[in-house]
């Protein structure tokens, strides 16, 4: 016997379908809380042509990989959508934080950096 | 051709450039790359899996670039790696270009083989080397990131994965092979416009990003006040 679907279960089956990059709006598999992986590198000046860090300028790009990233894509969600450099690939990014996606794989990947000095945060990456 | 191995290419597709003479080492070199009939074929991308949880924190991707790769993606066969012209006084005027963030360092923006693409991107590179030797003034042309030799991700970088997509420096009024921004006083609007348009002048590329506002043929993108990057066309 089909049971029939109740509003509630409709509106969250349209919600999700409709607003599926919602901010905040999280993916069955997303975690609260968890660990993560990615790669990191101390650098002076700015991304694109950087030289060995510094005492005066130190710099750290972190960069974030796998379903943290991802998590991290979908949850800035596409009011965040941000400069591409290509077709290939989607953008979402709020401040420094930059996420890219790679529309042909689906792989993401996020970048944020932070300069040593001043413990402000500065751009995680560039076209 | 098979699969290559580091080994190969190093062997068979990097052009021989020790018998050339310095003077036309650099434009020598690309045209005897396109002797050598690397074809522009389709365009090859290697995914990259996601590994959610299984890899601990590790250092850049320039320090893995730097290490040879017995397994893993295969080279794009159809690219090829712009030459590396160590021993020449690569940016004098008429010869052609120089390179940088290629080396073996960890910082970011370092890979040593940082700079494969697809002969189209050789060739566009050729023909503003040749625009810029037979022109009046002194333009040195500073080529930085294309891609890794497997496509995939090359952080810092949202893309630079098509071997496509070209880092270039602006020039220095002092000439000095360093980093500039638009912004320092070292910096050289007239010789980084005719960089601009001598990469327009080839009629191959899609779009230059770069900062600053006095520049024609650009247009801003975060990131790019010390460099300017070239994407080629599809």
């Amino acid at each position: 016997m089909i049971r029939p679907i109740s509003g509630w279960t409709l509106f969250a089956i349209v919600m999700v379908l409709a607003f599926g990059s919602w901010p905040g709006f999280a993916a069955p598999d997303d975690k609260a809380h968890g660990k993560f992986s990615g790669e990191y590198t101390f650098y002076s000046l700015s991304l694109g042509d950087t030289g060995p860090p510094t005492k005066k300028d130190t710099k750290v790009n972190i960069w974030m990989s796998g379903s943290f990233a991802a998590q991290l894509y979908r949850r800035l969600g596409n009011e965040s959508r941000g400069e591409s450099c290509s077709e290939a690939i989607e953008v979402r990014e709020k401040g420094n934080l930059v996420c890219s996606r790679v529309r042909a794989t689906g792989e993401v990947n996020c970048g944020l950096g932070f300069d040593l000095r001043s413990g402000k945060s500065v751009l995680g990456m560039i076209c | 051709m098979g699969n290559l191995t580091p080994d190969d290419w190093r062997q068979d597709i990097s052009p021989d450039l020790s018998n050339l003479h310095p003077d036309g080492l650099i434009l020598g070199g690309l045209r005897e790359m396109g002797r050598q009939g690397f074809g522009d074929g389709p365009l090859v991308l290697d995914s990259h899996p996601a590994d959610v949880g299984r890899t601990p924190w590790t250092v850049s991707d320039a320090s893995a670039a730097a290490r040879p790769a017995p397994a893993g993606p295969a080279l794009n066969q159809d690219w090829t790696q712009l030459p590396r012209l160590d021993a020449i006084e690569a940016g004098e005027h008429g010869s052609g270009y120089y390179v940088y963030g290629t080396d073996d360092t960890e910082r970011i923006g370092t890979a040593a083989r940082g700079q494969w693409g697809r002969p189209r991107t050789m060739e566009v590179i050729n023909a503003v080397a040749d625009r810029l030797a037979t022109g009046d003034s002194y333009t040195p042309l500073g080529i930085g990131n294309i891609s890794l030799p497997t496509g995939g991700r090359f952080p810092p970088h949202r893309w630079h994965q098509d071997g496509l997509g070209v880092d270039v420096r602006p020039a220095r009024t002092d000439s000095a092979q360093l980093p500039v921004t638009y912004r320092d006083q070292q910096y050289d609007r007239a010789a980084t416009q005719r960089l601009i348009d001598a990469f327009h002048a080839t009629g191959q590329v899609d779009k230059i990003y770069f900062n600053d506002p006095m520049i024609g043929g650009v247009q801003p993108s975060k990131g790019h006040d010390n460099h300017f990057h070239v994407q080629i066309k599809r």
